[in-house]
């Protein structure tokens, strides 16, 4: 097992190369010069040379390529030796062009705000998921089963703009039930970021829970139809337990592929959703960034996103060897 | 992020255990069971009202004696922010749909080409989309070894970027390359670069699937016999294996194709899309937004309609699938 | 100064009203009675409480010599003296003397300045305020390579015979057309050519004392010292902004600015409607609130026509900003098809697009009618503009028939902020109509405004350009010279003109107004210009002037429009308990 996971580890490294150098050579070489962005009114083509020379712009792009991953792994400096030299700690994703902090600081300002979002939607959406897909197993064919897999097929077709939208107005502009969707830190107002959160919680909880009802259910559906299952109905296994133990464990496996894939999607930045309920998490970072054409952060929360879509690839592959012994036999 | 994506991949898997039938054709006895569902009739008449109207759109501003583009000062009050005269956004016998605030253009025909706009888009990135991955996937499953490890990991950096973020990033960047190199600015450029990005983005998730099937399919003894038979390479592809393919091909384009829509209407509701005037789905949600109090139905319309559209692909997606699946757990 | 549209720009859309309350205040010169401290009291005003500030963007920059934007050089004056600023009491928008004890005094017509400094000045710490921080403040922003994004006046007026590049680039060089007085009660500037209005140009920031030895840079822009009623005691940037008050600060030696709450909160990154909704509810926190950069939109018409209701927290007045289109002289050079254009564009369904009535008012100029002796009420296109605003589409048809040949196929650049995209449509419709072809140029709006100046063989060049204005000071000489003078061009950028007008008549009006040393002769000679440039030349399509419509808690007092950032002003604001 360690084998593969050092494979899996190299393959998600091998990954993240490519995508850094696809990242970095898209948006270092191809569009508007930020030098001639930032020169302003009275760009003289010397000025123009100078702001070039302070971003690092003047220096041909491989030599640009390492210094970008050199810092990353243990930090550079920039205008080493002139007045306004500048230290960046590893890692070091570069200074913004809009508000010349550290990108590295401004991730890591923005992530609470993104793992907020992602850690009540995700609970929420299993909760809904997984709850419903039971009950629509058990009781399958009845009205609840319909309705169950109805509401399932409705979260899966509609889109988080519409009901995001739809819902703020029902719940906070009409019935006034709810304030609106913000964020603060839990640290400092637990019970207002919690109320800040529950819109874009039963947003995102709701429609993609349908795809774990939709998987718990053709599981245990399928499960339950296997011998084994009969046999332990017949040994005189409550049905609690049989559900439980036997029928939802051999269920599970794919539902975690998928909680996994998401979860790590959802880490990146959930775009549309930050920008929806105005969430100043990664998404709306990378949203500003790139109507700011302000590039260090563009790549820098690209970056940060497939590091987590490739961990959780690789996350979610372990976990699938650790339950599924024919995998890791193979 | 493609949610039913990920119940194409669980489900689209264990279509490799489904053996096929003897007696009846599987294409007859698919037939057969789709003509008998219900819900396949019904959403395939949702599916087909939406591409008819995006079709026949011209005829409508002939019939209503005006354009989705022409503005009608007078249906707006000036007084009152711009917003339209009359209830539910101004619906009246010449504004089928209301008007819009600000411009008090036309919904019904913004709604009508925007389908257009947002299906042709969507449509022919699928189709680039499906040629690429059947092709990518069946290559790679075929041949094996080192074609294979090079397209995998072709596939996994690209399912590794967070597609839209991405997608949204890179499109000022293809733009202005586009741009520079002498196309006039902006449908003409923004389109394709449109349908690059969608498609680049979208064919791994095909190319995966058909790549496992090949995968499968080429083990088989009928392959075997063929080869025995001394039958050449392009045979066996294009003769053996691709005619088998086409079950699951059918199936993940169609619960892939909502993808495709709404990733295009999420670019375009995201900034990255068509360029006004030329209307679209997207287009028309984003310009809602700072609306949606006071005149809900400009939200609602396109909303509403891209659910619709999306839960009749699902729905008939869900049909064909199970329509080709002997073991169907409904 | 169209980087200040940045202020607007976090604006979702830009629906005001100018209804009969609009103030449009101008800056006169103070006489010189009024120009010592403390600034008058604010009728009702009680000291003490927290203002709260919400705001949906944060300020670009708080370094003085980094800032542009109209909100934050009217509010960073809490913490940032310069030599000379505004002051505004009971809407009337003076000139005074800030750092400087005078407004300047030239004996060789205005190429040379001096300014009396006020004497025991302190910072935040106690430290005493130099004449030489005066000067270190203005050299440093030779460096607009480091330090970006500020106005380039000092640069552009001062001599500098040693090409001096800034401190950081000449850690040994001096800036030698600035210089103290021995006592160091004075300061004296030599220009590089007469500027008259001097003193307007003296309230940006890069005229703001800076000490040498606290210059730290890219981050001075995250704690500027001090010198004004309050301090920085903590600064998140993108979250927000804590001021306390500074003991240091002596009210008997500041003309114009006022201490009354204990404390002063900013925060960051609140959403249009929500913020708009909260202000206008007057609910939670907004009681005691107001905000610089979120306007009435959706609320706007409720509000106006409920305006009794709201008076005592609604502000509506006229913003600096005007509205107009650009014609690319360089790329339309036939004078009938521009013409054309002027004809053909549809005010109406413009300011439609903009929020209707009270999101401004039709406008025939860029020099707003309040700048009395420089406005000019002439027609465009043969009418009226504020009484018949439709497009003339006919006499359109007819110009352009006059010039068969000439391209009728024109690129319009608009920015993609707000409002902007509706009114480009707005305008494209009109120009269809009149028989153009119009292809649309969506830009970012990050680096519009230099994507539009540039004039580079190769780069495509749009012919109308979207765009808007508002005065650096509120003067004819603060509009017409930077947007019409084509001699601040250069070969590859049009700066702020871009209309690219540099026909040689015009230019030579442009000389001999230079030559006129009285403000009021200067603005009547170039309030003739601009009409001249419009009327005979259609270098520019005028459209409306913006309105601005902001709401307040009604908890605070002492708000009011500033009539020399044309921004609503928390500098004399109260909160009451």
């Amino acid at each position: 097992m360690l084998t593969y996971l050092v494979r899996r580890l190299i393959g998600g490294a091998t990954v993240m190369v490519f995508v850094s150098i696809f990242v970095f050579g898209l948006f270092f070489v191809l569009p508007a010069d930020p030098a001639r962005l930032a020169c302003g009114k009275s760009c003289t083509p010397e000025l123009m040379a100078e702001i070039r020379h302070a971003l690092e712009l003047d220096i041909p792009l491989p030599e640009q390529y390492f210094r970008f991953v050199k810092g990353i792994v243990s930090g550079r400096t920039y205008l080493a030796g002139s007045e306004a030299q500048l230290d960046c700690a590893a890692p070091c994703l570069g200074y913004s062009y809009q508000t010349d902090q550290p990108v590295t600081f401004l991730l890591k300002d923005r992530a609470p705000a993104t793992l907020s979002i992602a850690f009540g939607a995700s609970i929420l959406w299993l909760l809904i998921g997984l709850s419903s897909g039971i009950v629509s197993a058990l009781r399958r064919a009845t009205w609840i089963d319909k309705f169950s897999q109805g509401t399932a097929l409705a979260g899966a077709s509609l889109q988080i703009y519409f009901v995001g939208l739809v819902l703020q107005f029902i719940l906070v502009d009409k019935l006034g039930w709810l304030s609106s969707p913000g964020y603060v830190s839990p640290n400092d107002y637990p019970m207002e970021w919690a109320q800040g959160m529950i819109l874009p919680w039963i947003t995102l909880g709701f429609l993609l829970s349908a795809i774990y009802a939709r998987l718990t259910r053709a599981g245990m559906i399928e499960v339950m139809s296997e011998d084994y299952i009969r046999t332990a109905r017949a040994k005189g296994l409550s049905s609690r337990r049989v559900n439980f133990k036997h029928v939802l464990r051999a269920a599970i496996t794919p539902i975690i592929t998928v909680f996994g894939l998401d979860l790590g999607a959802l880490l990146g930045g959930a775009v549309i959703t930050e920008y929806v309920f105005n969430i100043p998490g990664l998404g709306k970072l990378a949203t500003e960034a790139v109507s700011n054409v302000d590039l260090p952060v563009i790549v820098g929360t690209v970056i940060v996103a497939a590091v987590f879509i490739v961990i959780a690839n690789i996350v979610v592959d372990l976990v699938y060897m650790i339950l599924d012994p024919k995998v890791r036999l193979a | 992020m493609s949610i039913y994506e990920k119940a194409s991949v669980i489900r689209a898997l264990k279509l490799i255990e489904a053996a096929p039938i003897t007696g009846r054709s599987p294409a007859a006895i698919a037939w057969s069971h789709l003509k008998s569902d219900r819900t396949a009739w019904v959403s395939s008449f949702f599916v087909f009202i939406f591409l008819f109207i995006g079709v026949i759109a011209p005829i409508f501003p002939r019939i209503l004696h005006t354009t989705p583009d022409a503005f009608h000062p007078e249906t707006l009050d000036a007084d009152r922010g711009a917003m339209p005269i009359g209830s539910f956004g101004g619906i009246s016998t010449q504004h089928w749909f209301g008007v819009e605030p600000r411009t008090g253009r036309d919904i019904f025909l913004r709604f009508v080409f925007g389908a257009r706009t947002s299906l042709s888009i969507a449509l022919i990135a699928t189709v680039i989309a499906t040629v690429i991955g059947v092709s990518i996937g069946l290559m790679s499953g075929f041949f094996g070894g080192k074609v294979d490890q090079v397209l995998s990991r072709l596939m996994e950096i690209i399912l590794a970027f967070p597609s839209i973020l991405f997608a949204l990033a890179i499109t000022p960047v293809l733009e202005s390359v586009l741009t520079r190199a002498g196309l006039p600015d902006g449908n003409g450029v923004r389109i394709p670069v449109m349908i690059f990005v969608i498609s680049t983005f979208g064919w791994p998730y095909i190319a995966r699937i058909v790549r496992g099937q090949v995968i499968s399919l080429r083990e088989r003894e009928f392959i075997e016999a063929a080869r025995a038979l001394g039958a050449s390479r392009w045979h066996l592809v294009f003769r053996e294996i691709l005619p088998n393919l086409w079950a699951p091909i059918l199936v993940t384009v169609a619960l892939n194709i909502p993808t495709f829509i709404t990733t295009e209407a999420a670019l375009t509701f995201l900034g990255a899309g068509v360029i006004e005037p030329t209307s679209d789905w997207g287009a028309m949600l984003l310009a809602s937004v700072p609306f949606y109090r006071v005149d809900p139905m400009y939200t609602f319309i396109p909303g509403f309609a891209l659910f619709i559209l999306v839960l009749a692909f699902n729905l008939l997606g869900d049909s064909v699938r199970d329509a080709l699946d002997p073991k169907s757990s409904r | 100064m169209s980087l200040r549209n940045k202020f607007l720009a976090s604006v979702g859309a830009l629906a005001l009203g100018a209804t009969a309350m609009s103030m449009a205040p101008i800056a006169q010169a103070a006489t010189p009675a009024s120009w010592s401290g403390p600034a008058p009291a604010v009728k009702g005003a009680v000291t003490g409480g927290t203002l709260t500030i919400l705001n949906q963007g944060d300020f670009e920059h708080i370094d003085p010599a980094r800032n542009y934007v109209g909100g934050t050089l009217d509010f960073y004056r809490f913490f940032i003296r310069t030599l000379t600023q505004y002051r505004t009491i009971n809407g009337k928008t003076e000139l005074v003397p800030d750092v400087a004890a005078d407004l300047g005094t030239t004996k060789d017509n205005g190429k040379t300045w001096t300014f009396k400094l006020r004497a025991n000045l302190k910072y935040e710490d106690g430290s005493k305020i130099t004449c030489q921080d005066l000067k270190y403040g203005t050299m440093r922003s030779y460096n607009d390579d480091i330090l970006d994004g500020g106005t380039t006046y000092a640069k552009d007026f001062l001599q500098n015979e040693t090409g001096f590049k800034g401190p950081y680039t000449d850690p040994t060089g001096d800036l030698t057309s600035i210089t103290c007085s021995p006592k160091g009660d004075a300061i004296t500037y030599k220009l590089a050519y007469a500027v008259p209005y001097f003193a307007y140009v003296t309230t940006f920031g890069s005229f703001s004392p800076v000490p040498k030895a606290k210059d730290t840079k890219q981050n001075y822009d995250l704690r500027p010292v001090s010198s004004g009623p309050y301090k920085i005691e903590s600064y998140n940037r993108g979250k927000n902004m804590t001021l306390i008050r500074n003991k240091n600060w002596d009210p008997k030696s500041d003309p114009l600015r006022w201490n009354y709450p204990d404390k002063i909160v900013v925060k960051f990154g609140y959403e249009q409607n929500a913020l708009e909704n909260m202000l206008f509810s007057d609910s939670g926190e907004a009681k005691r609130a107001m905000s610089l950069d979120t306007q009435m939109v959706t609320n706007l018409a409720e509000a106006m026509t409920y305006s009794p209701i709201f008076k005592d927290r609604l502000y509506a007045f006229d913003s600096p900003y005007a509205r107009y289109l650009a014609i690319n002289m360089d790329t339309v050079k036939d004078v009938n098809v521009r013409k054309a254009i002027q004809c053909a564009v549809n005010l109406e369904t413009v300011l439609l697009a903009a929020g209707g009535t009270y999101a401004g008012a039709y406008s025939n100029s860029l020099i707003p009618t309040s700048l009395k002796n420089a406005y000019r009420n002439f027609n465009v296109c043969g009418r009226d503009v504020h009484k018949s605003p439709e497009g003339q589409t006919d006499a359109a048809k007819a110009l352009l028939a006059k010039s068969p040949n000439a391209k009728k196929d024109l690129i319009l650049a608009y920015r993609d902020k707000g409002t902007e995209p509706a009114r480009a449509a707005a305008v494209q419709q009109a120009l269809l109509a009149a028989g153009f072809k119009v292809t649309m140029m969506k830009l970012d709006r990050a680096g519009y405004y230099t994507r539009i100046g540039q004039r580079d063989v190769g780069v495509v060049q749009p012919d109308v350009i979207q765009t808007s204005w508002g005065f650096d000071w509120a003067a004819a000489s603060g509009i017409v010279p930077a947007l019409l003078d084509g001699r601040t061009m250069s070969p590859t950028d049009s700066h702020s003109n871009y209309s690219r007008q540099n026909e040689p008549s015009m230019q030579s009006l442009f000389e001999k107004a230079d030559m006129i040393t009285d403000a009021l002769k200067s603005d009547k000679a170039l309030g003739d210009l601009e009409q001249k440039i419009i009327v005979d030349f259609a270098g520019i399509v005028p459209m409306y002037i913006e309105a601005s419509t902001f709401m307040t808690g009604s908890k605070l007092g002492g708000v009011q429009a500033d009539g020399g950032y044309g921004t609503l002003s928390p500098l004399a604001a109260f909160v009451r308990k």
